[in-house]
């Protein structure tokens, strides 16, 4: 039994004036449709909500939109519009090499990270399904790097991994895997794994705990027969715990994308962009466009490019949560 | 649901709506009342980034006399991150709502008056040009219109030095860049570079690169970047990173505090740093003439002269306030102008005063610490001159070159042509 019918108020034809009629055995088939009346109470009580939405929501977006389009300066700052720029600002993100490669970057970025986490949190999340001696504390630990702010998180690695004294450096001389110390943050060719590297220990929390969750809820009878059955640890995972789990996986996949594509302090800390905007992503870039350069035109465009990225995630997100959605309700039943 | 009528359902409704209208109502009543203007006084709000002990008491101090000499007037300072203070800026010009008083980086002074949203203070009875070096004074010049008075003077960069390790190293102060690359490997040990570069990515890069570039011949808007000028002056900084006399770390620092850190710590023997570094120095136990010497920034060939970005922080008034508003800011920044407030200010701000005159002065009672800085002046440039609203791309373009040729990503010759070609569009746009 669905809650909303669809069916126009209109067609449910005459007597819906009177407010007494409750009782009429019509009246009860037709469910929730409303009357006029309760239509507008409907739309009263939606209104803050609507409201809000279009203030928070769609004002930004077509702001940035049409800013997009238009041709900006601090000149035009003081204006609501600016002159009309037609597609200049998006064939600039097209020419402007650097745009580009932040383009680029973010995709590599994004699928390294998610890839990275991805493995990491599910081996972990796999082993604290296991009884060890401290279990229980690791599982409680391993929460810690999404409790630091993201900026805090940018510094230490920063500390960590800096050229004159840093301490992954004097470990990797120490233990004579290198001699000399590692450009990490320097070398433009190693700055954005070391960016990579410090967000997937920032993300694998997120995927340990959702994955986790996941493999808690596996019914422990379908691992039994699975047993029974003579499956090996390596076939009970990838034939019977994967299946069951995979919603979650992928929710959790789409979740750590959203996450990972707008990320923006991490790289801000670690390497303000550099060394010669080898580790810009879209937002980084977009930011300097808009607040270093001050061409909010071209910055609105290639932010625009990440609300595209948004807008192909959410209903994605929407379809395959609904899944998962069902399949829990369904259970709850 | 039956609990709730269908008429109760509406009224709920209605009421829900109408305390959405009436709170909202009220927060608009509350904020036109606030910010209603009473007409026996008048409250001058200042925002600024300035954040050192001295700088905070000296405008403390300065804003208590001018309240005590102008009854009804009261000086409302806010504190702005040097990060932020651009950005929030132009968010109040956006909204017409800029404060009376605002303490402006110079490369930024052109894109504030782009804006139309500051008043140009040569339009104002009092404003005078006398006696300022040119260069300072015209940061704020434009269409012919100043818009701009210093805050607390200027300031430049020089080569600062270790003295014990140059003695223990037995080199003199570099004159030229041979000099200098040799001096550097002389210094170098293991425990201490020769010296502390600046190339991280931002302004500051740009601007302790100039007088290396500009000296050399370079041309003020960077137009000719990728010509012998400007490969000669980045090969030499790169020269330095490879002999392994300034390390590749400088990608990540800053002028103040990172570079400057490196020096105090005694892990560099040289840096190219402004005179706002002496109370730190002071601090870490380092004095003028015993542990620190200051020199002009070397150049190419002997005899070329040593052109330096001037820095520093001009005031500008806001044209949100009306004429009474305005003409009591300009009285607020024109008693800054006098000599002796500008002697105090400059000494509390670690700059130099603006007018040459004064700064001659100052130099004789504050030491010859400063004398370097001073006698650069005559050949120093603001940086926004001849490029205004186009200095903070072109500076971009300029730090992002140096990153490049530095790191490896490019050859230093490819990395300043492509920002060569960036520059020409920046200039033509």
């Amino acid at each position: 039994m669905s809650a909303v019918t669809g069916v126009p108020s209109q067609s449910v034809g005459a007597g819906h004036g009177r407010g007494g009629a409750h009782v009429s055995g019509v009246r009860k088939a037709r469910g929730f449709t409303l009357g006029r009346r309760q239509h507008l109470a409907a739309w009263l009580f939606l209104m803050p909500a609507i409201l809000y939405v279009l203030f928070a929501f769609a004002l930004p977006i077509i702001y940035n939109i049409m800013l997009s389009f238009e041709q900006t300066s601090p000149a035009t700052i003081a204006d609501i519009t600016a002159p009309f720029a037609g597609l200049a600002n998006y064939r600039f993100i097209l020419d402007d090499p650097t745009s580009r490669t932040a383009i680029i970057h973010t995709f590599e970025f994004t699928f390294g990270s998610l890839v990275g986490q991805f493995i990491i949190g599910f081996s972990l999340a796999l082993l604290f399904t296991l009884r060890f001696p401290g279990r229980t504390l690791g599982r409680s630990l391993i929460i810690v790097p999404w409790l630091l702010p993201l900026i805090v998180t940018g510094l230490i690695f920063r500390f960590l991994f800096q050229l004159e004294g840093g301490a992954v450096n004097q470990l990797l001389i120490d233990v004579g895997l290198v001699h000399q110390p590692i450009d990490w943050l320097d070398n433009p060719h190693l700055a954005l794994v070391t960016v990579l590297i410090a967000n997937i220990w920032l993300g694998v929390p997120f995927f340990t705990l959702l994955l986790y969750s996941a493999l808690q809820d596996v019914p422990v009878q379908v691992k039994e027969a699975a047993l029974i059955d003579g499956a090996g640890a390596w076939q009970r995972l990838r034939l019977v715990i994967v299946p069951i789990i995979l919603p979650v996986i992928e929710v959790t996949l789409l979740l750590g994308f959203v996450f990972t594509v707008k990320v923006f302090d991490l790289v801000i800390a670690l390497t303000g962009g550099g060394p010669a905007n080898t580790t810009q992503l879209i937002t980084t870039w977009s930011y300097n466009l808009s607040f270093q350069q001050f061409s909010f035109g071209e910055g609105a465009a290639l932010n625009n490019v990440l609300l595209v990225l948004a807008m192909i995630c959410a209903p994605l997100y929407l379809y395959m949560s609904r899944g998962s959605l069902r399949s829990s309700s369904g259970a709850e039943k | 649901m039956k609990v709730f009528g269908r008429r109760r359902h509406l009224g709920l409704a209605v009421v829900a709506a109408a305390m959405f209208v009436v709170v909202g109502l009220l927060q608009v009543g509350v904020s036109a009342a606030t910010s209603a203007p009473r007409a026996t006084s008048i409250n001058l709000t200042e925002e600024d980034y300035f954040n050192t002990p001295g700088q905070i008491a000296a405008l403390a101090a300065y804003a208590k006399k001018f309240e005590a000499a102008h009854p009804g007037v009261t000086i409302t300072r806010e504190y702005v991150p040097f990060a932020n203070l651009d950005t929030k800026l132009l968010t109040q010009a956006a909204g017409q709502d800029l404060p009376n008083l605002l303490a402006v980086d110079n490369p930024f002074v052109s894109t504030m008056i782009s804006t139309g949203q500051v008043v140009p203070l040569s339009a104002i009875k009092g404003f005078s040009t006398t006696g300022y070096f040119p260069a300072v004074i015209n940061e704020g010049l434009s269409g012919g219109k100043y818009y701009s008075l210093p805050v607390a003077g200027f300031n430049s960069i020089a080569l600062i030095y270790n003295i014990p390790m140059f003695k223990a190293a037995n080199v003199t102060p570099p004159k030229t860049w041979a000099q200098l690359v040799t001096d550097a490997k002389a210094l170098t040990t293991p425990k201490h570079y020769g010296i502390a570069l600046t190339c991280e990515a931002a302004e500051d890069t740009t601007w302790q690169w100039e007088p290396f570039f500009w000296s050399n011949g370079g041309a003020f808007t960077f137009a000719n970047i990728a010509s012998a000028p400007g490969v000669q002056a980045l090969s030499l900084w790169q020269e330095l990173i490879t002999d392994g006399s300034a390390s590749k770390a400088c990608l990540d620092w800053s002028q103040t505090p990172a570079a400057s850190s490196q020096f105090e710590a005694g892990k560099a023997a040289m840096m190219v740093n402004g005179p706002w570094n002496f109370s730190g120095l002071n601090l870490a136990h380092m004095y003028y003439g015993k542990q620190f010497g200051v020199v002009p920034v070397p150049v190419r060939v002997a005899g070329q002269h040593v052109i330096v970005p001037l820095g520093g922080e001009d005031w500008m008034v806001g044209a949100s306030g009306g004429t009474a508003a305005q003409q009591l800011a300009f009285d607020y920044i024109e008693g800054m102008q006098s000599p002796s407030a500008e002697l105090s200010l400059s000494k509390l701000f670690g700059y130099l005063p603006p007018k040459e005159a004064v700064a001659k002065t100052f130099v004789q009672q504050e030491g010859a610490a400063w004398s370097v800085y001073a006698n650069q002046t005559i050949y120093a440039h603001p940086r926004t001159l001849g490029l205004g609203v186009k200095y903070p791309k072109v500076s971009e373009a300029v730090w992002t070159a140096i990153q490049a040729g530095l790191s490896g990503s490019q050859s230093v010759k490819s990395a300043l042509t492509t920002a060569q070609s960036q520059i020409k569009s920046i200039l033509a746009g």
